[in-house]
């Protein structure tokens, strides 16, 4: 966005324009007969030099002003965090959803909906997708390209891992995605829609190695046939929170929510990136005051 | 003034003698001293200036008829502007001062009458018609004194006072630098009207001068502008156009024009043209 740093500084421009009108410059003057009779009608007024010494103050008023160009989505890689999304991708989620309006859609169709506006929100963060049925895959790595995401997020269907429910296989394999990061604050956000009975992983490993780390571990329960207490459970020994939602409303509430307290978190202003740009006219400035000295004293006495 | 100025006489093409007797000769017949004609005597001649060797020779009354000798009404109308202010070997008004008093003194010592206007943006002074020496000394002094900066010449106005003021025929040598808008026409109906044009070198032929600023001595305006080869070149234009047209005018109405330059010898010069 172009904008000036002290836009006031431009008000200057008044003071010349006043000081050309009431205190002109006195510079030598010799008495000439007829000059109006004779000269100020057949001369045509090379107005080049007024036009240097015009230009050459107007730009160098501008050049004070000091234009510049902010760039307010320039993010610090400081602020930012990891997010994984863990998805169900079982035949749990199959399952028809009515809403308000009466239109029916299944579940995983609502999640990845809602998860797809959640990455709209995201701005600073890196982003990665861990689908699970039977195995957990990691659809894709961390990354900051969020347009890339949601095509991936796209892509994901029902049962493409598998037909059962491996959630403690899934959160194992995104607690790995993130231990190579070196990012601060890393975020986990399960939405299951079932109960675990496929993972290989045991329900006291997973909570141990959880409680281990410092991440955050949001659990979501969607519909109504996973277990709302062993999600709780999890998420208390990831130190996060434990969701439930019946429909599509409560799910992208949920969602707003953890973008709320995620970025509450989140202590530091939005950082502006400065383009100055002041020395474009304050190198016109000097071109056209030179002319102007040049041909005032080349062309005078 | 030790030149001799005896030598300075001033002449005049048209009849523009008063009816009193002076030093020049008129076509006007009467009593005088230059020869005209002799003719034979009609009734009513006078019989005192019959010709008593021709009638002796030719055996009839023949009458010796002579020129008569009138004065002269000269008058002297300079137009001290602002920009008579100006000159680079010597200011034109200096070098006006001078022509009027040549022609002053010319004329008191021929015994004619003199006076003298004294124009700018209105009429300044003016002097009764004089024969005295003073009287040209008075003129000179207003002249001396006059501050001419700052006063546009006004030729129109200064044309219908002359004829205002003017009654009689008269000689009338006007003063200027000729510049602007002359037309002394009507002027010329009446008077034998001669133009003598105060110039100097630089101002006809200015060189570039560059980037300053030049002050008008008339309407005090300035430019402030670069005075390279164009703007010299719009200049000698327009003055050789103003020029063409006034001596167009002065042609056109028998108006005789001299044109003395400050650097030159004003006395010779007026010999010169006088001769």
């Amino acid at each position: 966005m172009f904008s000036f740093e002290y836009p006031w500084a431009l008000a200057l421009i008044f003071i010349f324009i006043i000081c050309d009108i009431w205190c002109k410059e006195r510079n030598d003057a010799i008495f000439f007969p007829h000059v109006s009779f004779l000269f100020l009608k057949k001369s045509n007024k090379t107005p080049i030099l007024n036009i240097f010494k015009w230009v050459g103050i107007s730009s160098a008023i501008i050049a004070l002003a000091s234009p510049v160009i902010t760039d307010h989505q320039n993010f610090d890689i400081k602020d930012s965090k990891d997010i994984v999304f863990v998805l169900d991708a079982g035949e749990s989620m199959r399952e028809n959803v009515i809403d308000a309006f009466g239109s029916k859609q299944n579940r995983f169709e609502i999640a990845k909906k809602t998860i797809n506006d959640f990455i709209s929100k995201r701005t600073n963060d890196r982003m990665g997708l861990v689908v699970f049925g039977d195995t957990a895959l990691i659809a894709s790595p961390l990354t900051f390209d969020a347009e890339l995401l949601k095509s991936i997020l796209n892509l994901q269907e029902i049962g493409e891992a598998g037909q059962k429910t491996a959630i403690n296989d899934a959160i194992m394999q995104s607690y790995g995605m993130l231990s190579r990061s070196d990012t601060k604050s890393k975020i986990v956000i399960l939405l299951t829609g079932g109960i675990d009975n496929q993972s290989e992983v045991s329900k006291d490993e997973l909570l141990s190695i959880i409680s281990k780390y410092k991440n955050t571990l949001y659990t979501i329960g969607f519909g109504n046939k996973y277990d709302a207490a062993y999600l709780q459970e999890l998420a208390k020994a990831g130190h996060g929170m434990a969701f439930e939602a019946r429909n599509k409303l409560m799910l992208s509430k949920i969602y707003s929510e953890i973008n709320k307290k995620e970025t509450k978190m989140l202590d530091t202003k939005p950082k502006k990136h400065y383009v100055y740009l002041y020395l474009y006219p304050l190198f016109i400035s000097w071109l056209s005051l030179l002319f102007w000295i040049y041909f005032r004293n080349v062309k005078g006495i | 003034m030790h030149l001799d100025t005896k030598k300075l006489l001033l002449k005049t093409q048209k009849q523009v003698y008063s009816e009193r007797l002076g030093n020049h000769i008129s076509k006007f017949y009467g009593e005088g001293f230059e020869f005209s004609e002799l003719r034979e005597y009609e009734y009513g001649d006078d019989v005192r200036r019959i010709d008593w060797k021709t009638t002796a020779k030719i055996g009839k009354p023949y009458v010796k008829l002579y020129f008569e000798e009138r004065e002269l009404n000269v008058v002297i109308a300079t137009m001290m502007g602002g920009s008579s202010y100006f000159g680079t070997f010597r200011q034109k008004c200096d070098v006006m001062r001078e022509i009027t008093a040549l022609i002053g003194i010319s004329a008191i010592s021929e015994n004619d009458r003199f006076s003298h206007f004294l124009f700018a943006d209105k009429l300044i002074e003016w002097s009764k018609p004089s024969k005295q020496r003073f009287s040209l000394y008075q003129a000179l002094e207003q002249m001396n004194s006059f501050e001419m900066l700052g006063k546009v010449s006004n030729y129109p106005g200064m044309v219908q006072t002359l004829w205002t003021y003017l009654n009689k025929k008269a000689l009338l040598y006007i003063i200027s630098d000729g510049i602007g808008d002359i037309d002394l026409g009507r002027l010329s109906k009446k008077h034998d009207v001669v133009l003598i044009i105060v110039r100097d070198r630089f101002e006809e032929d200015p060189q570039e001068l560059g980037f300053l600023r030049l002050v008008d001595m008339e309407s005090t305006q300035s430019y402030l502008g670069n005075m390279d080869n164009d703007a010299v070149y719009n200049y000698k234009k327009a003055l050789a156009m103003n020029d063409a047209k006034l001596i167009a005018n002065c042609k056109k109405y028998g108006i005789r024009i001299l044109k003395v330059y400050t650097h030159e010898n004003i006395y010779l010069k007026l010999l010169q043209s006088m001769r």
